[in-house]
Order: C-alpha cells, then sequence, then structure tokens
C-alpha cells in the first residue's frame, strides 16, 4: 500500500490514511469494509415473501441469485437473534424479499408493477391504477396533500393520461437523466456529511431498473453501513408499511443509530412489507425530527411488506404529531425514514422497516418535501436524504457515461452507502422518473429538504459508472439522452464487495460539479470489453457469410450446360426422328412376354362373349400417346375376340374426350358405335370419393352419361346396377395414385369381376405388388409390355410396332449417353472432391 | 371447307413446335401456348364439371326430381352456394363447413380403402410369398419371397425417421435402425431406378408420338 | 363455424367409415357419397373462378405479363361459354382437346424426355454416393432390357435379369413404398377424423 493516495478527481496527493481528499472533499477510502458485513452481516429473513417483491425474481441476474442464496445462509445464523428482536416489535417477521421472488410463481405476474412491466417486456395484469396512483404518490411524496410544485404536476399529469408512472416521470422532465441525476446529488449530499458520520455516498451503478435485480448486494451491504453510522432519520416505527423480509433483517442487524428528532408515525397506516418490518424491530430507537414545512405525506399508500419490515426493525422513534413531516425512507439506511402520526398512506413494508430502523436527521424533513415534489417511486423517495446532509439538487454529473469514471481504485465499495441515498436532491435526481414503490418510498423517508443542503455538497459529482449491459437494457428512459456535457474520469473496478466486477459504478468524488438548473443528460455507450468485441465481430462475420450474395455461376458453366441441354436435344430428335420419318422397322419386338402381360390376355380371354365390361380412362392428355398406343393393343385385343359392351368411365375431366379419341382413332378398326355398343360416362368428379361412390352404387353416382342421356337404360349397360355386375373392370391409367384407387376403393364391390391394369411404363412398376397379391389380375406396361400383346394379335397392325424402332434407338440411347456421361461427370466429380479436399 | 381434323391438326402442330421451342430456352411462344393451354384446359374443365357432375347430380334431380329427391338435395345445394363462397376472401368462412364434409368423406373413404385395399392384402401377399404351395419350387420361394420380405421391411425402416442424439449433438438413428435402413435405402433405389426408366420411357414414348404427329402432318411418316 | 366445421368433418366421416362394416348405414352413406361429387364438382368450379380472379387482377393492376393472363382469360372464358353451350361431348368442343390440350401436354412430356437425360447424366457430378450409383446402374439396366437390338435381344438381360429385378426387388421395394403410404394415409386420415388435423381450415 502507498504511503500516500493520489485523489482520482483532483489529484491531489494526500496521506494514504486520509478518508476525504483534502483538497476537493473527495472519499478516498472504500466503504467495503462495512459493507461486507464486519459490523453488521446481512440477515435477511427465511420466511417467504409476499407477492409484491417477489415478481422482480425473473430478471435478477444469477450472480445475484447465488449472492441471494448466500444471504440466505447468513440469516440462517442469525435468525436467533433477530427472533428475540422481533418479540420487541408488534410486527411479525416478514419474509425476506429475494426469497419471495424465488418463490415467485405465475400468479405473480399479476402484480407485476407497471414500471417492471415496461422494464421488463413481460406482459403483466395490470394493476390496480387508481387506488395505486394516489398510494404510490403518497409514498413518493410523503404528503397527504402533495404540494402542488411543478414537479409534482409533472408527475400528476402523466398519471391522469395513465400512463406508467415512470413515463410520468419522463414526461415531465424528458431531458433528464433521472438515474444519472439522482445518483449524482445522493453522493453529492452524502459527501456532505455534515450529519452524518459516513463517508460520501458512492454512486449506485444501476439505480432504479436493476433494483430488482440488485437487491440482494446491495441491500446487504446496505443494512451493513446502516449498522455502522447511519444519518438520523425520521421514522415511523409503528408503520404499518409492509416491509419485506431483507429490509427487516437489515435492520434486524444494525445497531442504534443517533437519535436525533425522530418523530414516530404508530399510527400510520402504510402497510410495510414484512421484511421491512424486520428492520423496523430490529432497528433502534430513532427520533423523528420535527418537520419543517414538509407537506403532508399521505398515509393512505400502501408499502410493500418489506417496507414495513423496516419500521418494524426500528427502535422507537419520536415524531412530533402536528407536523406533517415526510415519511423519509432509505430500504438501507433505515433511521431516515420518518412519517408523521397522520399518516394514512399504505406504504410499502420495506419501507416502513427503513423507517423504523433508520434515525433521520431534523434536517432531513425539508428535504422530503422536495422529494414529495418530484413523483418519486416510494422507496426512492424514501432514499433521499433521510440523513442531516442534504446534498445540492441541481447536480447533474451523469453517472451513466461511456467514459470511464475517475474513479480512485480504492472506491470499491458498495454503491448504495447511506451517503447515497440519503443525498438531498435524490428527489431531483428522481424527479422526472417514477421509480418502483419501495424506492420510491425510502427515498421520501430520508430527504431533507433542499433548503438545508450543506454547502458541501454544492459542486460534488458523482463519477461517471458503468451498467452492466443487463441493467443498461433495463433502464427505460436514457436510451435516446444525448452524450454527456462533461466527460467523466475513469472509475475503478471494483475488486471486492457485490459490485465487483463492475468499473465505475462508485462515484470518487461525490460533488464536483458546478450545480446547475437544468440536470444533463447522458448517454450510455456500448462499452464492449475485448473479448465482446472479438466475440460481436465473429458474429458480424457469420451474419455476412450468411448475407453474403450467391456468386453466380460462371457464364462458362452456365453455357456448357445450354450447350448439353441442345447437344441432347439435337440429338434425341435427329436420331428419333430419322427413324420414326424412315419407317424403319429394324428393331425386332420382344419375344418374351412378361407373365403380366399373358395374365392380361388371360383375363381378357376369359371375359364372356358380349359381356358388359367398365373401361376406366384414368390418364391425362400428357401420356395419351403411350396410352394409346399401350392400350389399343389390349383393347383390340377385347373387342376383337369378345366383343363387350363397353362402359367408359373417367375420373379426369378430359378423360371422357381422350376415351373418344381412343375408341375414334386408336379402335378406329374395330368400328365401335357409341350408345348401342359403348357409353361414355363421363367425368366423375370427388376423386377416391367419386370412384368409392361409383363402387357402391354406379347408377346414383352417374346418372347420366357423358351427353346427358339416360344411359343405364341403353343397351351396353343393359342388366348392370353394381359394380361386379361389369365381366371386367380395364383401368387405363398413367398414375399410380389413379390406379391405386381404383384398385382400392373397389376391391370390396368388385366381386369375382377381375381388374386389368393397362398403364403407362412411369406408373407400371408400382402396379407389381398388386400383380402378385392377386388384387389386379393382369398388368399391361408400357411399349414393352404391350409389345407382347400386339405380337398375340396375329399380326394385328399396332402403335407398339410402328413406335417400336424409335423407342428401342431412345432406350440404347439414353443407355450409351447416362452411362459415358455419367462416368465422365463421376470422374469430374471426384476430382472436384479432390480438389476441395486437398484445400 | 375447312374440316376440323384439318384444323385440330394445325392448330395441334403449331401448338406442339411452340412447346417443342422450349428445348432452345424459355420464349414467348412457348409461354403464349402454355397460357392458352391453361386457360382453354381450365374452361373445358369448368364446362365438365358443370354439364357432367353439377347438372346430373344436383340441378337435374333438383329440377325433375321427386320431393323428396329436391327435399334431400337442398342440402347440398346449400353446401355448394356456401362452397362458392370461397371465390371471396370475405366469405371465405362460409364454405369451411362444405370443405369439412369433403374432407370428412375423403378421409373416411381414404381409411377404407388404404386398409381394405393395400395393407391387409399387401401384408398378406408377402407372407404368402413363401407359400411352397403356389410357388414352383421351394428355392424361389425362399430367395424370392425372403427378398420381397426385406425389402418391404428394410424399405419401411428407411422410412422409420425416429433418431436419437448422440454424444456429438448429431442426429442419428439407432444402430440397429440404421444397418436396416440402409438396406432398404438400395431397395428403393432399385424401385426408384425401376420407376425412372419407365418415365423415360413414357417420356420417350411421348416424343416418338410426337414426331410421329409431326411425321403424319407432312405425310412423312406411316 | 370452426365447431361447425368440425363435427361435420367427424360425422360425416364417421357414418362413411362406419358404412363400411354397417350395412345398415349404407343408404345414409350412399346420400353422402352423392353429395360430396357435387361438392367437388363445385369444388372444381371454384378453382376455375379462382383462376379467373388471379388472372383478372394481373390484368386490372396491368402487373407484368399481364398479356399472357389476358390471353388466358380470354381463351379461358370462350372455351366455358362454347362448352356450356355446346356441351363438353359435342365434336367442335372435343377439337380444343385434340387442337390445344393434348399436343400442349404431350409435347410438354417429350420435353421431359431431355430433361430426365440430362438429369441422369449430371447426376454422379453432384451425388456420388451408393444410392446413386444403384440407381442409375439399375435405371441403365432397365432401359437396356426394354429394349431390343436390331440382332435380337439379350437373351439373360431379357429373360431373367430384368423380371428379376421389377419383380423381385423392386416389388419389395414398392411393397413397402405402398404400405407406407397406406400407413400415412390411415393416420391422416384418423387425425382428420380425431379432429386433429382440419386442413378444411377449423385451425
Amino acid at each position: 500500500m502507498a504511503e500516500t493516495i493520489k485523489c482520482p478527481v483532483c489529484g491531489e496527493v494526500n496521506p494514504a490514511d486520509v478518508e476525504f481528499c483534502q483538497n476537493c472533499q473527495s472519499r478516498l477510502q472504500p466503504l467495503t469494509g462495512p459493507l461486507k458485513g464486519e459490523d453488521a452481516p446481512l440477515t435477511p429473513g427465511q420466511v417467504p415473501t409476499k407477492k409484491t417483491t417477489s415478481e422482480l425474481e425473473p430478471i435478477l441476474p444469477q450472480w445475484l441469485r447465488e449472492a441471494r442464496q448466500q444471504a440466505r445462509q447468513s440469516a440462517e445464523e442469525e435468525e436467533t437473534k433477530k427472533e428475540e428482536e422481533q418479540k420487541t416489535t408488534p410486527i411479525p417477521r416478514a419474509p425476506d424479499l429475494l426469497a419471495g421472488l424465488a418463490s415467485q410463481n405465475e400468479t405473480e405476474d399479476e402484480e407485476t408493477p407497471d414500471w417492471l412491466t415496461n422494464i421488463t417486456g413481460i406482459p403483466s395484469k395490470r394493476k390496480k391504477i387508481e387506488p395505486e396512483d394516489a398510494q404510490v404518490k403518497f409514498v413518493e411524496l410523503r404528503h397527504e396533500e402533495p404540494a402542488e410544485t411543478s414537479s409534482d404536476q409533472a408527475t400528476k399529469e402523466p398519471e391522469q393520461s395513465g400512463l406508467p408512472a415512470w413515463m410520468a416521470g419522463q414526461e415531465a422532465a424528458p431531458e433528464k437523466d433521472e438515474l444519472a441525476e439522482w445518483f449524482a446529488q445522493a453522493s453529492g449530499s452524502a459527501a456532505d456529511g455534515s450529519a452524518a458520520p459516513v463517508q460520501p455516498a458512492p454512486s449506485q451503478p444501476e439505480p432504479s431498473q436493476s433494483l430488482d435485480s440488485n437487491v440482494a448486494d446491495w441491500l446487504k451491504d446496505l443494512d451493513e453501513h446502516t449498522a455502522s453510522a447511519l444519518a438520523p432519520a425520521q421514522t415511523a416505527p409503528s408503520s404499518d408499511i409492509e416491509t419485506p423480509d431483507w429490509l427487516k433483517n437489515l435492520d434486524s442487524s444494525a445497531p442504534p443509530v443517533e437519535q436525533k428528532d425522530v418523530e414516530p408515525a404508530p399510527s400510520s397506516n402504510v402497510e410495510i412489507p414484512d421484511w421491512l418490518k424486520d428492520l423496523d424491530k430490529s432497528a433502534p430507537v430513532i427520533e423523528k425530527a420535527p418537520a419543517q414545512s414538509q407537506p403532508e405525506i399521505s398515509s393512505k399508500v400502501e408499502t410493500p411488506d418489506w417496507l414495513k419490515n423496516l419500521d418494524a426493525n426500528a427502535t422507537t422513534i419520536e415524531q412530533p404529531s402536528a407536523q406533517n413531516v415526510p415519511v423519509e425512507r432509505h430500504p438501507v439506511e433505515t433511521p431516515l425514514i420518518r412519517e408523521t402520526a397522520e399518516t394514512k398512506s399504505e406504504i410499502p413494508d420495506r419501507l416502513q422497516a427503513a423507517d423504523a430502523s433508520s434515525e433521520t436527521p431534523p434536517e432531513a424533513k425539508p428535504e422530503s418535501e422536495e422529494a414529495a415534489s418530484t413523483g418519486l417511486p416510494d422507496w426512492l423517495a424514501s432514499l433521499k436524504p433521510g440523513e442531516s446532509q442534504p446534498s445540492e439538487s441541481n447536480q447533474s454529473e451523469s453517472v451513466f457515461t461511456s467514459e470511464e469514471p475517475a474513479a480512485p481504485e480504492s472506491s470499491d465499495a458498495s454503491a448504495f452507502t447511506r451517503e447515497s441515498l440519503l443525498s438531498s436532491d435524490a428527489g431531483d435526481v428522481f424527479g422526472a422518473m417514477e421509480l418502483p414503490d419501495w424506492l420510491t418510498s425510502a427515498a421520501a423517508t430520508g430527504q431533507p429538504s433542499a433548503g438545508e443542503n450543506p454547502p458541501s455538497a454544492a459542486g460534488e459529482e458523482i463519477a461517471p459508472a458503468e451498467l452492466p449491459s443487463w441493467v443498461r437494457a433495463m433502464r427505460p428512459v436514457e436510451a435516446a439522452m444525448p452524450e454527456p456535457s462533461a466527460p467523466a474520469s475513469e472509475g475503478a473496478v471494483e475488486s471486492s464487495g457485490p459490485l465487483a466486477g463492475l468499473q465505475g459504478v462508485l462515484p470518487a468524488i461525490p460533488g464536483a460539479v458546478v450545480p446547475s438548473s437544468k440536470p444533463k443528460s447522458h448517454s450510455i455507450k456500448l462499452n464492449a470489453t475485448a473479448e465482446q468485441q472479438a466475440q460481436a465481430a465473429l458474429l458480424e462475420k457469420i451474419l455476412g457469410a450468411e448475407t453474403a450474395p450467391i456468386p453466380m455461376k460462371a457464364s462458362s458453366v452456365v453455357t456448357s450446360q445450354r450447350v448439353l441441354r441442345w447437344a441432347l436435344s439435337a440429338i434425341l430428335l435427329i436420331v428419333l426422328g430419322g427413324v420414326v420419318f424412315g419407317r424403319t422397322q429394324i428393331f425386332p419386338l420382344p419375344s418374351q412376354v412378361p407373365n403380366e402381360t399373358s395374365a392380361a390376355m388371360r383375363a381378357v380371354s376369359a371375359i364372356p362373349d358380349g359381356a358388359p365390361v367398365l373401361a376406366v380412362f384414368d390418364y391425362q392428355p400428357s401420356t395419351v400417346g403411350e396410352m394409346e398406343a399401350t392400350g389399343s393393343s389390349l383393347m383390340n385385343q377385347l373387342l376383337l375376340l369378345k366383343h363387350p359392351r363397353l362402359a367408359i368411365v373417367s375420373t379426369s375431366p378430359t378423360g371422357a374426350a381422350l376415351a373418344e379419341r381412343f375408341m375414334s382413332d386408336a379402335l378406329a378398326a374395330r368400328n365401335y358405335q357409341r350408345g348401342t355398343q359403348y357409353v361414355d360416362l363421363g367425368y366423375l368428379p370427388g376423386g377416391l370419393t367419386g370412384v368409392y361412390a361409383f363402387a357402391q352404387n354406379p347408377m346414383a353416382a352417374m346418372p347420366l352419361g357423358a351427353d346427358r342421356s339416360a344411359v343405364w337404360q341403353s343397351a351396353p349397360l343393359q342388366g348392370v346396377t353394381h359394380l361386379s355386375d361389369f365381366a371386367a373392370v380395364i383401368v387405363l391409367t398413367d398414375s399410380v395414385d389413379s390406379g391405386r384407387t381404383w384398385i382400392e376403393q373397389t376391391a370390396l364391390e368388385r366381386g369375382a369381376s377381375p381388374m386389368i391394369i393397362v398403364s403407362s411404363a412411369q406408373a407400371g412398376p408400382m402396379f407389381l405388388p398388386y400383380v402378385d397379391s392377386g388384387q389386379i389380375v393382369g398388368l399391361v406396361s408400357g411399349l414393352s409390355g404391350a409389345a407382347g400383346v400386339e405380337q398375340a394379335n396375329g399380326g394385328l397392325p399396332g402403335f407398339v410396332r410402328r413406335y417400336w424402332d424409335a423407342y428401342s434407338v431412345g432406350s440404347l440411347i439414353a443407355v450409351a449417353l447416362i452411362v459415358l456421361g455419367g462416368l465422365w461427370n463421376l470422374i469430374l466429380g471426384l476430382q472436384a472432391r479432390r480438389a476441395q479436399g486437398t484445400r | 371447307m375447312i374440316s376440323l381434323d384439318l384444323i385440330s391438326g394445325i392448330l395441334a402442330f403449331f401448338f406442339s413446335l411452340m412447346i417443342l421451342s422450349y428445348l432452345i430456352g424459355d420464349n414467348p411462344l412457348f409461354r403464349i401456348a402454355v397460357y392458352i393451354f391453361v386457360g382453354v384446359s381450365a374452361g373445358y374443365v369448368a364446362a365438365v364439371a358443370f354439364w357432367q357432375a353439377i347438372w346430373p347430380d344436383l340441378i337435374q334431380p333438383l329440377i325433375y326430381g321427386t320431393t323428396l329427391q329436391r327435399a334431400l338435395l337442398a342440402i347440398p345445394l346449400v353446401l355448394s352456394v356456401l362452397l362458392l363462397m370461397k371465390i371471396s376472401p370475405q366469405l371465405t368462412r362460409l364454405g369451411t363447413p362444405s370443405m369439412a364434409i369433403l374432407v370428412g368423406i375423403g378421409s373416411a373413404v381414404a381409411i377404407g380403402g388404404a386398409v381394405t385395399g393395400t395393407l391387409f392384402p399387401q401384408i398378406s401377399a408377402t407372407i404368402n410369398a413363401f407359400d411352397l404351395s403356389k410357388v414352383a419350387s421351394p428355392i424361389d420361394a425362399i430367395v424370392n419371397g425372403g427378398l420381397i420380405l426385406v425389402g418391404v421391411v428394410t424399405t419401411l425402416a428407411y422410412f422409420h425417421f425416429s433418431a436419437g442424439t448422440t454424444a456429438e449433438g448429431s442426429v442419428k438413428r439407432f444402430g440397429l435402425i440404421e444397418i436396416i435402413a440402409f438396406v432398404g435405402g438400395i431397395f428403393v433405389a432399385i424401385t426408384l431406378g425401376v420407376l425412372f426408366a419407365g418415365v423415360y420411357s413414357a417420356a420417350l414414348t411421348a416424343l416418338i408420338e410426337r414426331l410421329h404427329f409431326f411425321g403424319t402432318f407432312f405425310g412423312l411418316g406411316n | 363455424m370452426r365447431y361447425v366445421a368440425l363435427v361435420l368433418a367427424i360425422l360425416t366421416g364417421l357414418v362413411v367409415l362406419v358404412g363400411y362394416f354397417v350395412p345398415a348405414l349404407a343408404p345414409l352413406r350412399d346420400m353422402l357419397l352423392t353429395w360430396s361429387i357435387i361438392l367437388a364438382g363445385t369444388a372444381t368450379l371454384v378453382g376455375v373462378f379462382n383462376l379467373i380472379l388471379v388472372h383478372g387482377t394481373k390484368v386490372t393492376k396491368r402487373e407484368k405479363g399481364s398479356i399472357y393472363s389476358a390471353l388466358l382469360l380470354l381463351c379461358l372464358f370462350a372455351a366455358f361459354i362454347f362448352g356450356l353451350a355446346l356441351g363438353p361431348d359435342d365434336p367442335n368442343i372435343r377439337l380444343l382437346v385434340d387442337a390445344v390440350i393434348v399436343p400442349v401436354e404431350a409435347t410438354l412430356m417429350a420435353l421431359l424426355a431431355v430433361t430426365l437425360l440430362y438429369a441422369s447424366i449430371r447426376l454422379l457430378r453432384r451425388r456420388a454416393n451408393v444410392m446413386s450409383v444403384v440407381f442409375i446402374l439399375t435405371a441403365v439396366l432397365m432401359l437396356f432390357a426394354s429394349a431390343t437390338l436390331p440382332f435380337g435381344e439379350v437373351g439373360p438381360l431379357n429373360d431373367f435379369l430384368r423380371p428379376w429385378f421389377q419383380h423381385v426387388l423392386a416389388l419389395g421395394g414398392a411393397r413397402g413404398i405402398l404400405i407406407g403410404v397406406a400407413l400415412g394415409t390411415l393416420t391422416t386420415g384418423l387425425r382428420v377424423l380425431f379432429g386433429a388435423d382440419r386442413p378444411y381450415g377449423g385451425k
């Protein structure tokens, strides 16, 4: 340790053991000692807290939850001691605030306050705004009828317009950086420290937005600090404010403090959270300072349990009953709480607890009036200077600047020292912003009048602090603030305490800025570490790669592909055209007739002469050439040998027309006459449903023919009423689905009638399982299948023979091109892969 | 007088030529042919749907049917009108019940057909492949029936997509299933190869038919 | 409306499904099937009208390619009007099929031959794995075996290998695919009948 220490603010060299700078009165020594619990360890309650505070749990960071767990463990050790203290106070012990956070459930989301909802973005059921606003206002202002100050009006107006509390504050002072100002003022007032035997308060890294998530640590520190040397504050020991356990515990561990003009508020109806009641119980007797022209505090405000606990932990407090004394509360510095006897408001328990366990100096009362007019959240209002060291309200140096604050290395104390919390001008800082109830109440109770600001507070400044990113994200209003006018000095990285690892969170100089009437706004820049920047760069690189345009293929590649297509087209067209136009018949028809084709011919031959046969034309015009070539051979055989009465149906809208084309062209030689030898039932809509309906009741499904005639009374359909009345069902299809539909839907109704499939080559392989299972008796698939049928027709000329040479040539060309081209491309592909592997 | 066949032939020739021009590349002639084809097809299908579906099943019975038939057909008439509301974006919800009936009936029919027409018969056929009384030789029954059985089982396993997460975080099927699925993949590849050959044969036949048409049109073909 | 649709889908589906096994429900089932045919015909009209709306919008908004849409609408209305007036069974209307629909579709199918050939040639360049090789080899074998040579057939290929591939190996795979499709149809249909899936717009 060096013999001397250099003031990080003014540069003055001071002896190492000096706590404040001899030149600028800036704090040189850290506050971590007492905050660590050396004097009064944190003793949070063990009972689960009430819902009013537990909804804060989700936004707590992991490290804070862990800290909370540690706090619980330490609290268990102090439990015995606390119980004794609780016996002295009527307010029961309330659960720990953070314990309540841990036990948060979904139903508690309903009670999420507006400001929290706005911060977290988690939708929650809206609170009952009307009574809540009034209570909040009381807690904030410590008045039953708040003074009609400008800031108060600014707070009221947004509330009337239904805006969130913090938005109201923002509207009232849109250009304010409330948090920065508050911290500046808080630190400034703390630095004065005329009435408080404590060190100047370092700044809070994240004031209101991070309150919920920082509760465990900083409250722990506050508790310890409260025990050390809190400024006198006004407390309301018998207040009804409900205080959460964690604040009760704070109080319980706090030793008696100086009782100076503390006014007890026994008749206060403020509801204090349990944990604040605990604070009250354990807090020493505090005399409330007489009210000094302070507005009367509205005692109707409901106080969270944790604030009540503060009251409960407080010792006896003197409180002038005739004066309207604002309840000055501080969640940490419990003696600050001051409340009038006629206070009817329901103050959060934790605020009451803070009240009870704190001492409020008489000078703090006027300050609370100022805080009351700012529309602060309760706990922040009470955080305002209950101590006798009101700070200047015009301190505007930003706490949240992008630059590194010039905090001394030794300033690794907690941000929530009582000095900062008790600074008299905290209300001004928060004038433009509404904070949570418990914070507002705490500020209000400990707020001295502005007129009593000690001169030492003037010019004090909170060093810029660097907020964690998650805290910044939670800040609701400052995002668009301009750059700070005055660059802040760099702050030291906290090495211990709950703020360990944070940089510049504690002010080195509480008041070094010239007060100004208009608080300055400060922006928050992203202050990323090198690792974060590296990760960001990596992410940017990845995103860039994702969004980078895919380079177009080289024109040579596209051209080669096009040339290949042209070449293939030319080969096929020229060769096949030559074969077709040359009328060649070089290639013999296959001698081998497939088994399924032979079965089809056998089935045809088994059809009785002149029997009704159902012919289903379920192919598309695209395959008309193949289907006519394939089907004509079998149908020719059928018509030639058996002279059946044909009934034509189709599930394709164009099927009827294709059937007519088939009968008039492909079977022109048979000269079948429509109406006498065959009928066209036309289009059967509905797909498989239509087929099933037709199978169940053909006459009902298709009562009329394609020509709108009563076909069922015609000669071809004589005696046919059911599907099974047909001697055979021949399905000409190019689709697997269509053929499968006819197979499936007519399986039960067909009876003994055989089904023969004449299919395109593209669907034939999928019908083979049905042939194998016996569901269809025969299959003629493609030209190769029809070739066998045509050969069996005794030299009857057909399409197959006409197409066969071209078909064989085309197939052989395809084989050759696929083999050669495939091998060539395989080699190229392997080479490309090797090249990529080499790279 | 120009016959319909001649007009049909000329139109068919030019339309075929316009479509074949796509071999060179996309061009306005190809687009014109396709748009005309779609328009003609849609108009023809609409006429067919009216005359061969709506008229015989709905309108004609409503006009000439008995009172009972008319009363019963009032329901599909209303449903059809509601279904036509699908055309309007504002009234499309009114067509939902009609679509529901279509889908409900279609699902039931599909279930019945799949069970009675494919599942049971195909499973039975797979089993009966080993029926020695229906095959020429026991060796064929064992070899071919076994291959078919393996093909069916492994193909089904190939489409079994349940998988677990490996230690490396990758998703992979279980070991035995993976092996079976690989064998199934071979069978699927063979089946698709056969189908591909069939598709090419169909396309090739269509090309031949078109070339034959050209030859006939110019008097070159037979 | 949503629940009405759900109830209708389930009710009609169950009636038809139970009708497979309970003959007493046959009349009701047949009536529902007839309704289904009517609705299917109407749905075809809905599809055509939707096509008119789409291309009509393009024409009225003078979007790119609206001239083609106008041509489409002209042909559509002409075919529809003449089809309604003469009936689709009229020879003059069938001329549309013979002169326009068949040539265009058949030629498009013919183009597929070139496309398939091109794709099969480049397949191994893009994906040279076991399945691709098996696929290509099988296709080549089938094509070669389905054709004949000027001097005749390749005996073992046509007499043994091709039938064996088709009736044993491909049959096994095809049957597996068909059973898989049937299982998929079964589960999908049951989901509809249970109301789990509502493809008719019931969410």
